[in-house]
């Protein structure tokens, strides 16, 4: 990144006048201090063979923390040398007592295997004499052997230690007898139901730990979150000291807010995402700067990536001698190692990613990041953004902001993009069907007394499994009494176990060419849908749920498709009651169904027609905020004092735009969240707006959304009184709609709502 | 999942409203049911049965374990030299067909020869929370032995490793033991011979026994666990009937095989029962016989191969290396050339070459060898590599011993 290229964007006018905001964060050397006396001098002659004569200032004090006993969280940015963090004890563990075991866990096998790499380099920089192996789901049997008995670091993933090692601890013993050290990187991932069912992995891998007698020191790694030492006590069940002085050096780094200009500023319609982001990339790309850019979708990826293709197509040229990648969920491992390995060598110079890139796989150094719409999470954009400029090289990052009103939100408040204030993380542990699930699986690992401290109200757990047979209790003590193996049947992440399996048929063949969740699957690959994948379009010719696969055939119509789901809801209990929102939280049944689809043209993305889809609805018991507008509620003569015509669209549009701010003030997307809104709600019988977690059980979102609801309404107020279009546009209520059945001025309507705070 | 909601919500009304107690019995005591009746109660919820069971082997007496220490042959206890040993027959049946850690043996059996035939110890195990109780007494069943070696079927990768898993959950410390497990010897011998070696094709098919009582093993577990449910007992009865005879035939088995093996080749089998297949028996033999047997299956083979036996050149491919090993160079030739005549393979034109230019320096009959190969072949890398290399050879050769040389003439 050259200074060159940044006084020529500073000059380009028609650019500048989309930048609302440019920070510039200066460069910054390290703080460092000399290794401590007490590490080993043979470690440390290993580190320095590998150049690192020193520590960072964070280094050094998660080093003392841990030295101390405590568990320890270091909170920092990308290229901060937090594996040192520790590696170092660890490390150093092992050469004083070679019996001494450690566990690593990254969220992905991808990760697992950068740190094996890592951690190989240094070994064998020193000759060191430490065993350390990736247990995985990709690691050979006969190498499993070993692993058990020789390997002093088992480097895994948290579904392996779920399914695979905690089940079979009988193995592991000569491991669990001395496993003194557990390692958590990418902590921050671990949020929701991941999270919730980490959280309990780790109370299972603690209670077989204190069976064989040991008790493991936990140290945790973030990306920056609004809350880390919250959320490493929420998943460990215990204090956790947290390190947050980055000592580290970071290169310059310039912040850039892009609006995207108005073309239609009566409807508020702004030049649309995709093509800022494949315009934007096409300039720095063309500049010889390695650039990546994310999307919000895995539709939009293709899309950008496909656009900024066909605009460098050339063959004399060699496609100007610039090579363009998509990545995303859904891709066969091997195709993404191929481009993890194209980045970091070089041969791709751009790629256009969802966030399956956010983590911190190795790509290399990168010189440009462009978010493509904010991300959902501020947390997730200051990740994305940190893709650019790993090394202490100068580095660019461009938030292009889209129409959505949590976009433009941002826009008006760049503090929280610029600024590093980001959203706490949340998980449920104790969500009844998370809990159940794993309940089970510990009882099977070892008999489960009933006066353990699991979790509040596990008796009634137990009375459930004995029930269903699948335990017997004796002598206060439940056993498993089942022929199944509960792992098994646990995913970490949600619905993957019963994934959709996509099978091309082209040609009479059938290669599968990827997979998803049945929820996403309902929604993306109803049969006539059409399905992007690398580049190549193809349309579904039967979506089979009982089987779990869907057929699809390359296509090439001119248009995508995109699904409308109808929900509906009804409450089933209200557990509490703010006292200042008199926000309502309780359990509740939705339903839902996807019966229709809009096909939109490609490039213009105009409506070209409608088909029908049918499929079973989908039924789920979880958690909801409830905002009732009773007959004594403030809100409640406003709302009354609209036309009948005009208040169901009121209540739909705000109820929309509460969950559209939401990603700002809690740490989801706006998919986590389902809303939904009635005049007369069957249960209160009266007005009400629901924000329900979109995970069965809940996932902690819904008593989130209940506590943050005044910053939403407030977000929400503001968005409506200080958007640009005169009667509703994309980025506040959405734009007027005849469908509705009320002619009114939408946006009016919900700014009379929202007019006087009453929150 | 909306069952499990309800429910909760119903457990914390009724206990709320405090009238009624939990609606579980939560009796806590251990649950001693009987599997049958000539089972005797040992502890709250474990169970043990003695029986004796004839071994209806068409052996010669001499051939049936003795009740006192056996040796055991060397082809069944592979590298290991046992001496003389106790061999206990070992089986369980599980609640699961899984490993891991919720896997529980609910029978464990235990057979030893006797003069009038095996008998057999059962342990049942009534209730799961008196697992220890029930290991605590096969422990004690061990430790009566001396010189102990347990004898399973397929026990290396099932039973073993789940008793095992079994003492470590109840803290149970096992007695030394050695093993052997006979799965991979009757593989090696029968396989070929009747296809599926599970016990029960292996007693009918091999050892000519049938059971009056038998239960799909993957139907066990669910058995079990009906009975820890509530369901009658009888329920179980064909279960620790089949455990009977799995063990009990385990006996007959080991009988058997220590009969055949005492063979000293694997051409002469005694007669009476289903012969193994030879080609796996001579592996068998050769890897892990007496020296005796050893030598005698090589002379075996080489009588085969030469007279040409049925399946020779299989034989004759186990033989090669042998030969090579023992550096019995006549007739390793012998064969090799056999093979490159009568099979003709790439392979057998290339042993031959390789013996004949390394051990034997005939390079230009070496040479003949490969461009014969080659007329069938064609020219692969390794055959022109090969061909050049016994060209220098021959050149250099004749330069050395002063011949007239003109290299580029064979080129």
């Amino acid at each position: 990144m050259t200074d060159d290229l940044l006084q020529e964007l500073r000059e380009d006018r028609g650019f500048m006048a989309n930048v609302s905001h440019w920070k510039i964060i200066p460069p910054r050397s390290a703080m460092a201090e000399p290794f401590p006396a007490e590490i080993s001098a043979t470690l440390r002659t290993a580190l320095e063979q590998r150049g690192i004569t020193r520590l960072y200032s964070h280094q050094a004090e998660a080093l003392r923390r841990v030295h101390g006993g405590e568990h320890v969280v270091v909170v920092t940015p990308t290229a901060s040398g937090k594996t040192l963090t520790y590696n170092l004890p660890v490390l150093d563990g092992i050469l004083s007592d070679p019996d001494m075991r450690a566990l690593y866990l990254f969220p992905t096998k991808a990760l697992s295997q950068d740190q094996q790499s890592e951690l190989n380099d240094t070994i064998t920089a020193g000759e060191l004499p430490v065993a350390a192996m990736t247990y995985d789901g990709d690691t050979p049997p006969a190498v499993r052997t070993s692993a058990r008995r020789r390997a002093q670091i088992v480097i895994s993933n948290p579904d392996m230690l779920h399914t695979g090692i905690l089940p079979n601890h009988t193995r592991w013993v000569q491991f669990f007898q001395n496993i003194r050290y557990v390692v958590i990187d990418e902590l921050h991932v671990y949020r929701g139901v991941f999270g919730s069912h980490v959280a309990n992995v780790i109370r299972r891998l603690r209670r077989i730990a204190q069976f064989y007698g040991s008790d493991p020191q936990f140290i945790l790694c973030s990306a920056t979150i609004g809350n880390p030492k919250e959320l490493a006590e929420m998943i460990l069940h215990e204090p956790v000291a947290l390190v947050d002085q980055n000592g580290a050096p970071q290169g310059e780094k310039h912040l850039i807010l892009y609006n995207p200009p108005l073309v239609d500023a009566v409807q508020g319609i702004r030049q649309g995402v995709v093509h800022a982001a494949q315009k934007l990339a096409l300039m720095l790309l063309r500049r010889n700067v390695k650039t990546i850019v994310f999307s919000r979708s895995r539709q939009r990826t293709e899309l950008i990536a496909d656009y900024i293709r066909k605009d460098l197509e050339n063959r004399f040229t060699n496609n100007e001698g610039i090579r363009v990648e998509s990545y995303r969920g859904g891709y066969l491992p091997s195709e993404r190692r191929a481009i993890e390995r194209g980045l970091r060598e070089g041969t791709i110079h751009g790629v256009v990613s969802t966030n399956a890139l956010e983590l911190g796989i190795d790509i290399g150094g990168l010189d440009a990041a462009i978010l493509g719409g904010f991300p959902g999470t501020v947390a997730a954009a200051l990740q994305q953004a940190g893709r650019a400029g790993r090394r202490t090289s100068r580095s660019i990052a461009i938030l292009v902001a889209s129409s959505a009103p949590v976009d433009q939100y941002i826009v008006g408040h760049p503090e929280l993009f610029l600024e590093a204030n980001p959203e706490s993380a949340w998980v449920n542990p104790d969500n009844p069907y998370i809990l159940m699930d794993q309940l089970k699986c510990a009882i099977f690992e070892l008999p489960f007394r009933e006066d353990e401290v699991f979790s509040p109200m596990i008796q009634d757990y137990l009375t459930i499994l004995e029930e269903n047979g699948v335990v017997r209790i004796t002598n206060g003590t439940a056993h498993w009494s089942d022929q199944s193996y509960p792992a098994e049947h646990v995913s970490l992440r949600s619905a993957a176990s019963d994934n959709v399996v996509i099978i091309d048929t082209t040609g009479g063949g059938s290669s599968v060419i990827g997979e998803m969740d049945r929820p996403s699957a309902k929604e993306l690959l109803f049969t006539n849908a059409i399905y992007i994948h690398r580049g190549t379009q193809y349309v579904v010719l039967n979506l089979d749920l009982k089987n779990r696969q869907c057929l699809v055939q390359e296509s090439d119509v001119n248009y995508f498709t995109d699904s409308q789901v109808k929900v509906d809801l009804k409450v089933l209990t209200e557990d509490d009651v703010d006292s200042v929102t008199a926000v309502i939280t309780g359990d509740v049944v939705v339903r839902s169904v996807v019966s229709k689809f809009k096909k939109l043209r490609f490039a213009t993305h105009e409506n070209i027609g409608y088909g029908e889809i049918d499929l079973p609805e989908e039924q789920m018991h979880t958690r909801s905020a409830m905002l009732v507008f009773d007959t004594a509620h403030p809100a409640r003569p406003l709302l009354d004092a609209l036309p009948g015509a005009a208040r169901p669209v009121v209540l739909n549009r705000l109820a929309r735009l509460l969950r559209e701010v939401a990603p700002v003030f809690l740490m989801c997307t706006v998919g986590d969240l389902g809303v939904h809104a009635a005049t007369r709600d069957p249960h209160f019988e009266e007005p009400a707006i629901f924000l329900y977690d979109r995970y069965p059980g809940g996932s902690g979102l819904s008593e989130s959304a209940a506590a943050a609801m005044p910053m939403l309404l407030h977000a929400a107020r503001e968005r409506v009184a200080v958007c640009g279009c005169t009667s509703g546009c994309p980025s506040c209520v959405g734009p007027v709609d005849p469908a509705e059945g009320w002619s009114g001025n939408p946006r009016q309507a919900v700014r009379n709502v929202l007019d006087q705070p009453w929150w | 999942m909306g069952d499990l909601y309800h429910r909760l919500q119903q457990i914390k009304e009724q206990r709320d409203s405090g009238t009624k107690a939990p609606p579980r019995p939560r009796d806590g005591a251990l649950r001693s049911v009987s599997p049958g009746n000539d089972w005797k109660l040992l502890f709250p919820g474990v169970f043990q049965r003695r029986a004796v069971l004839p071994l209806s082997l068409p052996l010669p007496r001499e051939c049936i374990g003795p009740p006192e220490l056996t040796k055991i042959s060397s082809i069944l206890s592979g590298p290991h030299e046992f001496g003389a040993v106790q061999p206990v027959f070992v089986d369980i049946e599980t609640t699961g067909l899984s490993s891991g850690a919720g896997t529980v043996a609910f029978l464990i059996g235990l057979g030893v020869y006797t003069d009038a035939g095996v008998e057999v110890t059962q342990l049942y195990l009534s209730d799961l929370g008196a697992e220890a109780a029930m290991l605590s007494r096969l422990v004690e069943i061990l430790q009566g032995y001396t010189s102990l070696l347990l004898v399973s079927y397929n026990g290396a990768t099932f039973d073993i490793p789940v008793l095992r898993s079994r003492a470590i959950m109840t803290g149970i410390k096992l007695p030394p033991f050695r093993h052997i497990d006979l799965l991979h010897p009757v593989r090696r011998l029968y396989r070929s011979v009747i296809g599926k070696c599970n016990l029960s094709a292996v007693e009918q098919s091999v050892l000519g026994l049938y059971r009056e009582f038998d239960i799909p093993s993957a139907e066990v577990p669910e058995r079990y666990l009906r009975v820890l449910r509530g369901d009658d007992p009888a329920i179980l009865f064909p279960v620790v009937e089949h455990h009977l005879y799995d063990i009990a035939h385990l006996g007959a088995l080991l009988s058997h095989l220590q009969y055949i093996t005492r063979a000293h080749e694997p051409g002469h089998f005694p007669p009476g029962t289903t012969p193994p297949d030879p080609a796996g028996a001579a592996r068998l033999f050769l890897s892990r016989g007496t020296e005796a047997q050893r030598d005698g299956t090589r002379r075996w083979l080489e009588a085969q191969v030469v007279q040409s036996g049925p399946r020779w050149q299989d034989l004759a491919d186990l033989l090669v290396p042998v030969l090579r090993r023992a550096k019995k160079w006549d007739s390793y030739e012998l064969i090799l050339n056999k093979l490159q005549q009568r099979r003709g393979e790439l392979r057998d034109f290339v042993n031959l070459a390789i013996f004949l230019e390394h051990r034997k320096k005939e390079y230009s009959r070496a040479l003949q060898i490969v461009i014969a190969a080659a007329n069938i072949c064609g020219w692969s890398p390794e055959l022109i590599h090969r061909a050049k290399r016994l060209r220098n050879k021959l050149s250099g050769h004749a330069r050395d011993s002063g011949l007239l040389v003109q290299v580029d003439s064979l080129k």
